[in-house]
């Protein structure tokens, strides 16, 4: 008997050992699950800013090919192309190069050069994970370019469990698709690479539009280290061309891209919950970029150009001090041109850029989110950048987070943003300077109840000393200011577990120094959307939009461009490991047209008409 | 307190009906973890093993076996000296199926409350993607808002006789299904049922 004591009491003590160590097991998972959900924007209702999540598989349930479609489903975000047929992302109604930045699994995607991102647009929607997107003021965090809109792609190439998967898909257009992704890991290392080529033989108004896009992407990571490397190239043909003289052929008069980038980040925890994150990359671009010239004694204008930058960035979140998120972080950049050459006939003229241009630009911020009480979160922070070809800027935010209650969400955010001047500016006025941006945005987000959610918030934009061309003088200036005033509503409809209805919409009035209405924005944008799926594996996805009129040039006498419906169905079958898609694109054929210029021989242009798209895709 | 719960309930952030990934991510870090956390998990273990049900329909498969991969890739190793397996089940064939937690994907009311009744039989844990499901009997699910918390049927866990650590007690958001409604679900409502052994 003296002996079963002290047994039953070691016995005890073991178990209560035990047990204790499943709980702290447990609530340490649960540390763990909530940094997914902040990673992931799981949790955007909550966060100091006016977010929108897209999620690539269910984008393809609605029949969304590329991320340029893809941005058609943010709110406030209007998709139009330039004469050249390039693809453009206008942002709460700000349609200038550059004043939005794009990132693709947190690589800066923007060059110099122009600020452009255009040549990304094209990337297959099978490849994306999801696509976050900050709308409105960024730069806190993102520095120079995000001052309407913060786009940051995330492939599915960047997580740890992807799935592999091969996809094909052709239609009109001799359009045709095919790319794979393949992961595997060895220990604790985890490799993943991505592949896909795209081709289309578009042809309208005898212009060409072809399209060659392909890219291969390779990430290597172990627990700290991760290694990123894609290379990009996106061919195109110039539509309408650059001034005003159609591209006809298919094989001359393009518009090559040429996009290699790689980075290099290390990820650890320090001093318990605190984060430590250092960043290395690489980042080349190239255009190719062939013109077709009004003189009939000229054949060929070949623009040449080429930048290399070299980046670093160390940031560390810290959670010291109680009811405390503590950022601070430094970047440091420095960006060359290698080539910048016009050749007429194959005869060297004027550069396109200043040759031998360099820029180095030193960042630091600092931000704190702070829980003033359970149901109010504080967040505030400043950033200074300084660029050794043009100056500084400083960018404050003030944010405020308040849960009324479990149904209601009101925010509240004031910020500052700018965008540092491309070299193709600079080499034509060397005196500008960064345009500023002041935005005040209130918003609220209700939950009536399980199955209906709206979000409804409204911004007021001012840029200042906006860049644009002046076409007298052919010359960037800076003397204009712009005002931008809108509103967005989301409301999101689930009324059985197979039933998602969605609708958004929103309202914009832009307008510049004199008061009157920018070009070529349209006030009214609108989408609906709507899932429905059967318990046998078919899925449909309907999806109508709506873009009101707009405006032209104070110079342009021509009527406003229409308003116009398209409508796009998708009809998805899941077999097992595979996936069928049928998708009719613009079923009406309401075709969506896009402003030429007044001096244009056409009025106007459409770039797609009613298209029938096949797709099968497979994982395992 | 119970229009607080179900207010608590309504919070979700998951909005939509595609089955999110990370979500899935979540889910397979806790679900097995979660297990652990019943005093008497260890005698209802076969083999040493955890096995979970992931139960899905046609169009879900594909979530299905990603959220498998999930758990396979995370508890390759197990949780501590207890191994974890998981297979599919679809829904169509729950009727014969044996686990100790039951994963739910969305799919109709009745086919969860359904799930729910099997899982009764085989006295397992059930935890949805969706919380609504709590609605339909399921026990536990996951919330996300600006904190991350399982959300527990309380009822359900009770009826089920499963007797969970305190501390998952204490830091969860607690939904109060009626037991009329439960019983329904367990096809217990009836006079000679066994309904009146917990009045």
């Amino acid at each position: 008997m003296k002996y079963l004591l002290p047994l039953f009491m070691i016995t005890t003590l073991l178990q209560a050992e035990a047990d204790i160590s499943f709980e702290d097991d447990f609530l340490q998972s649960l540390e763990e699950v909530s940094e997914i959900a902040t990673k992931a924007k799981l949790n955007v209702d909550d966060s100091p800013s006016f977010v929108t999540v897209l999620h690539g598989n269910k984008l393809q349930e609605l029949g969304v090919n590329t991320l340029f479609e893809a941005l058609g489903q943010v709110p406030g975000v209007q998709l139009t192309r330039e004469a050249t047929g390039v693809p453009v992302v206008i942002f709460r109604g700000v349609s200038q190069k550059g004043e939005v930045k794009l990132m693709l699994d947190g690589v800066t995607i923007n060059n110099t050069y122009r600020g452009s991102v255009y040549h990304y647009f094209d990337f297959p929607i099978e490849l994306i994970e999801r696509v976050e997107v900050i709308r409105g003021a960024g730069s806190i965090l993102y520095g120079s370019g995000a001052i309407s809109g913060v786009i940051n792609v995330i492939t599915k190439n960047s997580k740890n469990d992807t799935k592999n998967s091969l996809f094909i898909s052709g239609g009109k257009y001799n359009n045709y698709k095919g790319g794979a992704l393949v992961s595997t890991h060895y220990d604790d290392i985890n490799i993943a690479f991505d592949a896909y080529y795209q081709n289309s033989d578009k042809k309208m108004d005898s212009n060409d539009r072809h399209l060659q896009d392909y890219s291969v992407g390779l990430k290597i990571n172990n627990e700290h280290l991760t290694l990123i490397s894609r290379y990009l190239r996106n061919e195109r043909g110039n539509a309408y061309g650059f001034i005003g003289v159609p591209d006809t052929q298919k094989d001359k008069y393009n518009n090559d891209n040429d996009v290699l980038f790689s980075q290099l980040s290390y990820q650890n925890s320090i001093f318990g919950k605190n984060n430590l994150n250092i960043i290395l990359g690489f980042h080349q671009y190239r255009q190719f970029g062939e013109l077709a010239h009004p003189s009939p004694t000229v054949d060929t204008i070949v623009a040449t150009y080429s930048e290399d930058s070299y980046f670093s960035e160390i940031d560390f979140t810290s959670h010291f001090l109680e009811n405390n998120i503590f950022l601070m972080g430094a970047k440091y950049e420095s960006v060359k041109d290698d080539k910048s050459e016009w050749k007429i006939d194959g005869t060297t003229t004027t550069p396109i850029a200043n040759p031998d241009l360099k820029r180095k630009t030193s960042s630091i911020y600092v931000n704190d989110t702070y829980t003033l009480l359970s149901n109010i979160d504080f967040s505030t922070g400043i950033r200074y950048d300084h660029y050794s070809d043009f100056g500084s800027a400083l960018s404050p935010t003030f944010a405020l987070v308040y849960r009324a209650n479990e149904k209601l969400r009101l925010k509240a955010l004031y910020s500052n943003a700018f965008r540092a001047p491309s070299w193709i500016e600079l080499t034509s006025n060397v005196n500008l300077e960064a345009e500023h941006s002041h935005s005040v945005e209130a918003g609220l987000i209700y939950k009536f109840n399980n199955s209906n959610k709206l979000k409804l918030n409204f911004y007021k934009t001012k840029i200042k000393d906006l860049i644009f061309k002046d076409t007298t003088l052919n010359q960037y200036i800076q003397t204009a200011n712009a005002k931008f005033i809108g509103a967005e509503f989301e409301y999101i409809y689930l009324p059985t577990n197979n039933v998602e209805l969605n609708f958004f919409a929103s309202y914009l009035d832009a307008e510049d120094k004199d008061g009157d209405a920018l070009a070529n924005i349209a006030n009214t944008l609108a989408t609906t959307s709507l899932n429905y799926k059967l318990d046998s594996g078919l899925t449909f996805g309907s999806l109508l939009k709506y873009k009101s009129t707009s405006t032209r040039d104070k110079s342009d006498t021509r009527e406003p461009m229409k308003a116009n419906f398209i409508f796009d169905e998708t009809i998805s079958y899941v077999y097992k490991e595979f996936t069928f898609s049928l998708i009719a694109k613009d079923l009406f054929n309401s075709k969506n047209y896009y402003a030429l210029p007044m001096s244009s021989t056409n009025n106007d242009f459409y770039d797609s008409q009613r298209a029938i798209l096949i797709k099968s895709s497979m994982e395992f | 307190m119970k229009i607080l719960t179900l207010l608590a309930l309504l919070t979700s952030s998951i909005f939509a009906l595609t089955i999110d990934d990370s979500l899935l991510k979540m889910h397979a870090t806790l679900v097995p973890k979660i297990y652990l956390m019943d005093y008497k998990f260890k005698n209802k273990l076969v083999n040493n093993t955890i096995t979970i049900a992931i139960v899905y329909k046609s169009s879900e498969y594909l979530s299905a076996k990603s959220l498998q991969k999930k758990i396979n890739n995370k508890y390759e190793k197990g949780i501590k000296s207890y191994k974890v397996s998981s297979k599919l089940v679809a829904y169509k064939d729950i009727e014969d199926s044996k686990a100790n937690i039951y994963y739910l994907l969305p799919t109709s009311k009745e086919t969860i409350q359904k799930t729910v009744s099997v899982a009764k039989k085989n006295h397992a844990l059930t935890f949805s993607y969706l919380k609504s499901d709590l609605n339909y009997g399921v026990m536990i699910s996951l919330n996300i808002s600006n904190k991350i918390k399982p959300i527990l049927n309380l009822n359900a866990i009770k009826l089920n006789h499963i007797n969970l650590r305190p501390i998952l007690l204490d830091i969860s958001t607690i939904f109060r299904q009626s037991r009329d409604s439960l019983l329904d679900i367990y096809n217990m409502n009836s006079p000679y049922s066994f309904k009146s052994y917990y009045v």
